[in-house]
């Protein structure tokens, strides 16, 4: 079992999910690039190395020399970043 | 298990990181859970996007990065017995995509990156079709049965045939789930051995290039990919891959690799 660290806590969210939304959003090639330029470097790190290179979260950690429980939370909160920005830039957009 | 703890995880099952209790605990948690569903399905939704995200680094440094990808993928080893040598090929992956960082990132609309995960994700759907009882959603080996079947659960009309004369019985279909979109699999069997053939509409149809067949082999199982103007197959199966290239051909695959 991959231990916990203080990263993922607190960030679980309550509110209720749109998937179809974030699908609509992201379906913007320069939104999710936009999006994606936007976050921290380590964020936009660990989201690569899973989605692109299709790395687990063994090899991640040993990548970026961040533990496995960090590489847990740090995808949770990159991919909550990430939705946060489609989300911001298509208010933004609408404006 | 609770919404709370289910969304701790849920990130983790997401990715295939959990072991097989807390996969099924989570699974469960999900079928009743109109909280917790959506938030998996957003996160495989994003997934699904994210896998068209492509980055460009200097062509060396990236070759660099795949050999060592492709050295951990053929060595099929978790744990590394040498982790100073390793961790020399992970300094330099780490190096390439930081390089890829700073070459800047584009975003390909085609889709065509990461086959590594798509063919995880088939091989997936083929494994998971063989257990339990879900093979095909409709069983019939008649094609003027299983087509209709599909109308009004999918998007696009996959083309349906029966191979029996050469060898390939249609068993039957099913609906599934591939990245971000159902897809049609048909069922074939050849001997005591079945053949998952998925169609899904292509996202290539204006690329104008000869049709290929990829060929790759993942935990024993033998995958063919190809598409055509209108559609993308996978045929995917533990048949010798001899065989399963003259099913492939039957369905329409190119020759050509």
């Amino acid at each position: 079992m991959t231990p916990f660290d203080e990263e993922i806590h607190g960030d679980v969210e309550a509110e209720t999910r749109d998937p179809v939304a974030i699908l609509r959003l992201s379906e913007n090639a320069e939104q999710l690039q936009a999006a994606m330029e936007n976050l921290p470097a380590e964020f936009r790190e660990v989201l690569v190395l899973r989605h692109h290179e299709g790395l687990s979260y063994q090899n991640i950690a040993e990548v970026t020399g961040i533990p496995q429980g960090t590489v847990m939370s740090r995808l949770a909160r990159a991919r909550a970043r990430l939705r946060k920005c489609l989300i911001e830039g298509e208010k933004k957009g609408a404006r | 298990m609770n919404c709370h703890e289910t969304q701790e995880l849920i990130d983790a099952y997401g990715d295939g990181e959990l072991d097989a209790a807390q996969t099924t605990e989570i699974k469960k948690h999900l079928q009743d859970c109109s909280v917790c569903l959506p938030i998996h399905e957003e996160q495989r939704a994003l997934a699904g996007r994210l896998r068209t995200v492509r980055f460009e680094a200097p062509p060396k440094l990236r070759e660099k990065v795949l050999d060592s990808l492709r050295a951990e993928a053929s060595g099929g080893r978790v744990i590394s017995f040498y982790p100073r040598e390793r961790a020399a090929i992970w300094a330099i992956a780490a190096v390439a995509l930081i390089g890829a960082f700073l070459a800047g990132l584009f975003v390909a609309r085609q889709g065509a990156s990461a086959p590594d995960l798509l063919t995880q994700e088939i091989v997936a759907s083929h494994v998971r079709s063989m257990m339990g009882n879900h093979l095909a959603d409709i069983v019939s080996t008649d094609q003027h049965t299983v087509k209709p079947w599909f109308d009004g659960k999918l998007d696009f009309a996959p083309p349906v045939a029966d191979f029996a004369p050469e060898g390939f019985p249609l068993v039957g279909g099913r609906l599934d789930y591939l990245t971000d979109r159902s897809v049609a699999a048909l069922v074939y069997r050849h001997d005591k051995h079945v053949i998952n053939l998925l169609v899904w509409p292509s996202r290539n149809r204006r690329t104008g290039l000869a049709p290929a067949l990829k060929v790759t082999t993942d935990n024993g199982y033998h995958l063919l990919q190809w598409s055509d103007a209108e559609m993308s197959y996978a045929a995917v199966s533990d048949l010798a891959v001899g065989d399963l290239r003259r099913f492939a051909k039957l369905a329409g695959a190119p020759t050509r690799n």
